[in-house]
């Protein structure tokens, strides 16, 4: 398989564990959680910033994500994790030292930038733990427990019946710790990195491939892979531009959800 | 020191127990225990506070002033966590919507606290094995046989609250104290007596018994003390069963024609009814009974169009043929008031209301006044569910409907509501003509009503005319 190849399945790989991530806290609790980038932006910075400031500022903001889910009503939580994203961006913007607005390269000694190849095994490695997260949480006692705990959102009685706020704890430290070594290892492969890791489309772009995926390991991640897979494979074989076939791919995506969300039973209105 | 053989191993006691809902004071310095066996009935009119006692008492909300304790031989700590709190108190609700999607051994396995440790085990295995082991106390207390696989909303309403109650009861490590609200709303006559025995039997293992309910049958059970929420809203008293209605003359047939059923197969998959004829005219009542979980509700739906339900068979509405009465709910001229009423639960009850009527035209002056008693500012979501059922009947007849389809209206309704609603009901079919088909377990008799049963006959459930 030549590198460029290899360079599409770490990119899919990578994408789709942020979106299996984000799909923990949406989809499965049912918190309206849209800054999964947040934690994989943040982490990117700790390429060259370090890590032990950068695990601080990670749980600062874990923290902050926690104690803000019951308090605050579902649209509000919504706006803030999208304006912590332009918060974050303005803030990596101001850093002169960390390139400012432009960014700067990053080099790690265990991923050699731009090299598929070295940054393989770990994809995979963070690709199937999301992917062995979503199938417990399907399939074991403990994903009961969550099924239970993100009715207790609009049910009062489910509330008793579940530990919710443990289970919600748990599963936003498993989420944040997924995206934080998913952006570390995208940080330290692409060797660069810049305030628009914050982007809001981004995280808008992410959050319909989490919408799409609904609460179906298998069939989830398989449209998660297909989401970040469609752009460049487009280009392989119609040799269009890329920029152009990931349009193309938002339009395909879209007019799904317009499907999705229509129908009685789809992952969107049934099971998410 | 020795132990005292008189005092209780645990006691759950309110002690000048307060709770407001914004200016308002829903109660105010109550005083009582739960011990052992002990039953206390929460009285009051809709929107009194009592749902709000019996979240206090499991945790679930916060009182503003006052104490509500628990003293255990081994736990003297308040319980403040509602999760920890369950095992002491457990909360039944009146429907256990939210759960529905759960299947019924998973469902059974939540309810009976057996999930706990939580463990990475297969929910299905782990579901299964509990179901299996108390499968015959819960069939025979839904009336019913029960698949653990089955998602717990194919049950009928009632199926599913006998299901949760006995799931609580049965289980091997029931809690001390059930608070319950409204065990008998919506329930046929065999399942509030198999309620009831449940109830009692609850009490014979040692449980305490805190329950919300406005049906006089409950009174089998046989109180200790009965607690009467002082506030909410001042109503005249009233006995529903000796308030006159006015009579309703029965508006022409060709005044939209009425609504026709002839050899219909209808319901959810596996679950239908058959109708060979049905008629309904203006300003006429159908009464549709029958036990819980013999197809009623998937009846209705199947009428208005509201998959998975599906209708085979001749429908006239109007004077037309139709598939189901989908286009004439999106035309205003059938509303549908469900067992759930849960429309515009997030506006206030003003906006629901104008939100209801769909046109620029002021609703009609009589419905405002049978809701005059509910706060226009509140939210439709922090309504009681018997001023809830008020407030959906007024939304359901605010456009002048032709047809209304009522599921369990009176389910959790006190006697004014009642009345009220009645009148509503009486007004709608004198002025608008409304025809009314209405799903309801309590007796009723309308001027002109027709009753139709819903009952197995053979291998065939079918709707037949009583009167």
């Amino acid at each position: 398989m030549n590198s460029a190849w290899l360079d599409i399945v770490v990119r899919t790989l990578l994408g789709s564990t942020l979106v299996m991530a984000q799909a923990i806290m949406l989809n499965w609790l049912r918190v309206p959680f849209a800054a999964i980038t947040l934690f994989a932006g943040i982490a990117a910075y700790a390429t060259v910033a370090g890590v032990t400031p950068v695990i601080v500022i990670l749980f600062v903001v874990t923290v902050g994500f926690l104690v803000l889910v019951r308090p605050l009503p579902r649209d509000r939580y919504l706006l803030l994790s999208l304006a912590s994203l332009a918060l974050a961006r303005s803030i990596a913007g101001s850093l002169r030292g960390y390139g400012g607005e432009l960014g700067m390269a990053t080099s790690t000694t265990w991923i050699a930038a731009q090299v598929p190849k070295s940054a393989m095994p770990y994809a995979i490695a963070l690709f199937l733990s999301a992917f062995l997260v979503l199938l417990l949480l399907r399939h074991s006692e403990m994903g009961l427990a969550v099924d239970v705990a993100r009715a207790a959102g609009t049910e009062m009685h489910a509330a008793s019946m579940s530990p919710t706020g443990i289970l919600t704890a748990i599963m936003l430290a498993l989420v944040a710790v997924l995206a934080s070594l998913t952006g570390a290892v995208q940080g330290a492969y692409t060797g660069w990195i810049d305030p628009n890791l914050f982007r809001i489309d981004y995280a808008i772009t992410l959050l319909v491939a989490t919408l799409v995926i609904g609460r179906m390991p298998v069939r989830g991640t398989l449209l998660a892979m297909s989401f970040f897979l469609f752009p460049d494979l487009f280009s392989q074989f119609f040799g269009y531009d890329h920029t152009v076939s990931a349009h193309l791919r938002e339009i395909f995506w879209g007019a799904a959800i317009i499907f999705l969300a229509g129908r009685t039973g789809s992952p969107v209105r049934g099971e998410a | 020191m020795t132990d005292n053989p008189l005092k209780p191993k645990w006691e759950i006691c309110a002690d000048g127990a307060c709770k407001r809902y914004g200016e308002n004071v829903l109660f105010r310095n109550l005083h009582f225990c739960l011990s052992p066996g002990r039953a206390v009935r929460i009285d009051g009119w809709n929107g009194s506070g009592k749902t709000q006692l019996l979240y206090a008492l499991c945790g679930l909300v916060a009182i503003d002033a006052g104490r509500i304790t628990i003293k255990e031989e081994t736990t003297a700590a308040l319980l403040g966590s509602p999760y920890v709190r369950d095992k002491i108190c457990r909360f039944i609700p009146a429907s256990p919507s939210g759960l529905t999607h759960l299947s019924v051994g998973e469902f059974f396995h939540v309810v009976s606290r057996s999930l706990r440790p939580y463990s990475l085990v297969p929910r299905s295995r782990a579901a299964k094995q509990t179901f299996a082991r108390f499968r015959p106390m819960l069939e025979e207390a839904t009336g019913r046989v029960l698949d653990p696989r089955m998602r717990v909303s194919e049950l009928s309403i009632g199926q599913q609250k006998r299901l949760m109650l006995s799931a609580t009861v049965y289980c091997e490590n029931p809690p001390n104290v059930l608070a319950i609200d409204e065990p008998l709303a919506a329930l046929d006559a065999g399942g509030v007596r198999t309620t009831i025995r449940i109830l009692q039997e609850a009490r014979g293992r040692g449980m305490a018994l805190a329950i919300a309910e406005h049906q006089t049958q409950i009174e089998a059970i046989g109180f200790d003390e009965t607690i009467t929420m002082p506030f909410g809203i001042q109503c005249k008293e009233v006995n529903p069963q000796s308030e006159k209605v006015e009579a309703v003359t029965p508006l022409p047939i060709n005044l939209w024609g009425g609504l026709t059923l002839r050899n219909v197969d209808a319901g959810y998959p596996g679950c239908r009814v058959f109708c060979e004829h049905f008629e309904l005219g203006p300003s006429e009542v159908a009464h549709l009974s029958g036990e819980n979980g013999s197809g009623k509700t998937g009846l209705l739906k199947a009428l208005l169009g509201i998959a998975p339900a599906a209708l085979i068979g001749g429908l006239q509405f109007g004077g037309n043929s139709m598939i189901d009465l989908s286009k004439a709910m999106q035309r205003a001229e059938v509303r549908y008031m469900s067992q759930s009423r849960d429309s515009f639960s997030s506006l206030s009850v003003a906006d629901a209301m104008r939100v209801a009527s769909s046109s620029n035209a002021a609703c009609d002056p009589v419905l405002l006044e049978s809701i005059a008693s509910i706060d226009k500012n509140k939210r439709v979501s922090d309504l009681s569910s018997g001023n809830l059922a008020l407030l959906s009947l007024a939304q359901t007849l605010a456009v002048s409907p032709r047809l209304a389809i009522l599921d369990e209206p009176f389910a959790n309704v006190d006697g004014a509501n009642v009345v009220k609603m009645a009148a509503m009901i009486a007004h709608a079919r004198q002025e608008f003509g409304t025809a009314f088909l209405i799903v309801e377990h309590g007796k009723m008799d309308w001027t002109g009503m027709a009753h139709y049963k819903v009952e197995l006959e053979g291998n065939r459930t079918r709707l037949r005319r009583e009167s």
